[in-house]
């Protein structure tokens, strides 16, 4: 029954282009320095203030957002985060927030617990400390992150574990999934390692073999329902970006999605409405066809594709381009299905 | 029932989308698209509590229906909302008994 409604929902905010899923990056200060970050802050620029997130929620309300996930950086080191989301829950947004969890106690917890968040996901990239401290490069990062959760279970908050799979960590990733059972908790493993938002490569570095790749997509604990593709040549290879989608930075910079840092405009000058319903770039996006994807509309893997237009431009610039990370995803998922 | 009051469970999320109230019950993380009777009764309640007969009233106003006809379709959808966690009521003289406000 959800799944209906969601898509019939989905179905009227794509045809109309109501942005019903924004994600708003509140602050790019982290507390933790994971290597493979794709945050990379600009000295240079001012982070929002209270009023104009305040002022930003309103508009994307206005624009029909219903699904809005806080994010960052670490939104807890905001003094003003649980006013931000009070607010957010005062305009009606169904909220979820990602959190390494370090600064969570039990006020903060309880706090959490008054948004009725959806869900919260907590970054943990190991079962074993060492591991994860070595790619959050802060010491007993991992401790405090495990205590963060617990503090929330306790509390009855919907907690989702999220770890990104990498070289350090792709091996024993089966002792990650037995944490999270033991702790009582979802688990989300991501095997995609992407660009930083400057686009420098050097995250794609930590990525996984195509051998461990695979291992991970034939999964069913991870992916226990059927892999992409193949899929009809009719398909649609277009997502909900810059249509049912939308990113803002702590900048103010608004995205068609938030892994998709193509700046359309930015809401210190103009207004969300004004962005999302006159952009030049966004129309672009909205307007593509398959046939514009001049190097993926023959490709032998398009029907095992989740193109992603964003991973593209962050690549190589390119929205209408192919992406390596994507290929080698949609190459694996290929091998797979045999 | 007439007497009793309604009002918006605060832990649900919303959005009128295309005409239609489209609602959020975090505690199951369920969907819910309302019809326009029921986006209506949703778009009364906002900000504040009302009299189950004043909701009669109005639906029987601006929908053109017969008081019974309304009186068993709000008391229907009044019932099958309580259930889903989207409203709550309460009967003349008991307490409001909010969850907790953000």
């Amino acid at each position: 029954m959800k799944t209906s409604i969601l898509e019939k929902i989905n179905v009227v905010a794509e045809k109309e282009c109501i942005p019903v899923d924004a994600f708003f990056e509140l602050t790019y200060n982290c507390n933790l320095s994971c290597d493979f970050c794709y945050v990379v802050k600009d000295k240079e620029r001012e982070e929002l203030s209270f009023e104009e997130i305040r002022r930003a929620l309103e508009e994307l309300k206005e624009a029909g957002a219903l699904f809005l996930t806080l994010t960052g950086g670490e939104i807890l080191t905001r003094d003003d985060f649980f006013e931000i989301a009070s607010y957010a829950r005062r305009l009606g947004f169904a909220l979820t927030l990602f959190t390494n969890g370090t600064l969570i106690d039990k006020k903060k917890a309880r706090l959490i617990k008054s948004l009725y968040p959806l869900e919260v996901g907590i970054s943990i990239y190991s079962a074993d400390s060492s591991v994860h401290d070595k790619i959050t490069e802060i010491s007993g990062s991992h401790e405090s992150s495990i205590s963060g959760l617990k503090l929330l279970k306790e509390e009855g908050v919907k907690v989702v574990l999220k770890s990104v799979l990498r070289k350090e960590n792709v091996k024993k990733y089966p002792k990650l999934i037995a944490l999270s059972e033991r702790l009582g908790v979802r688990y989300n493993m991501d095997p995609i390692v992407t660009p930083r938002n400057n686009g420098s490569k050097e995250p794609l570095s930590y990525q996984v073999s195509d051998a461990d790749l695979k291992r991970i997509y034939s999964d069913k604990r991870l992916y226990p329902e059927k892999l992409r593709g193949p899929a009809s040549p009719q398909a649609n290879p277009f997502c909900g970006a810059g249509k049912t989608l939308c990113g803002i930075s702590p900048y103010g910079d608004v995205y068609p999605c938030i892994q998709f840092p193509q700046k359309v405009g930015n809401i210190k000058k103009s207004s969300f409405k004004d962005i999302w319903n006159n952009s030049k770039e966004l129309s672009k996006i909205r307007k593509m066809k398959p046939s514009d994807l001049k190097e993926c509309k023959d490709c032998e893997l398009r029907l095992w594709c989740g193109r992603c237009p964003g991973i593209a431009f962050l690549e190589r610039g390119n929205i209408y381009g192919k992406s390596a990370v994507i290929c080698r995803i949609a190459r694996v998922q290929k091998e797979i299905s045999g | 029932m007439t007497e009793s009051y309604i009002w918006r469970d605060e832990r649900t999320a919303w959005r009128i989308i295309e005409g239609e109230a489209v609602i959020v019950t975090p505690l199951d993380s369920k969907v819910h698209i309302l019809n326009e009777v029921g986006t209506r009764i949703w778009e009364l309640l906002e900000g504040k509590e009302m009299k189950v007969g004043q909701i009669i009233e109005m639906i029987c106003e601006e929908f053109e229906v017969a008081q019974k006809k309304a009186e068993e379709d709000v008391d229907k959808f009044i019932k099958e909302m309580c259930e889903k966690g989207i409203v709550k009521i309460r009967a003349p003289g008991q307490k409001k008994s909010i969850v907790h406000s953000p």
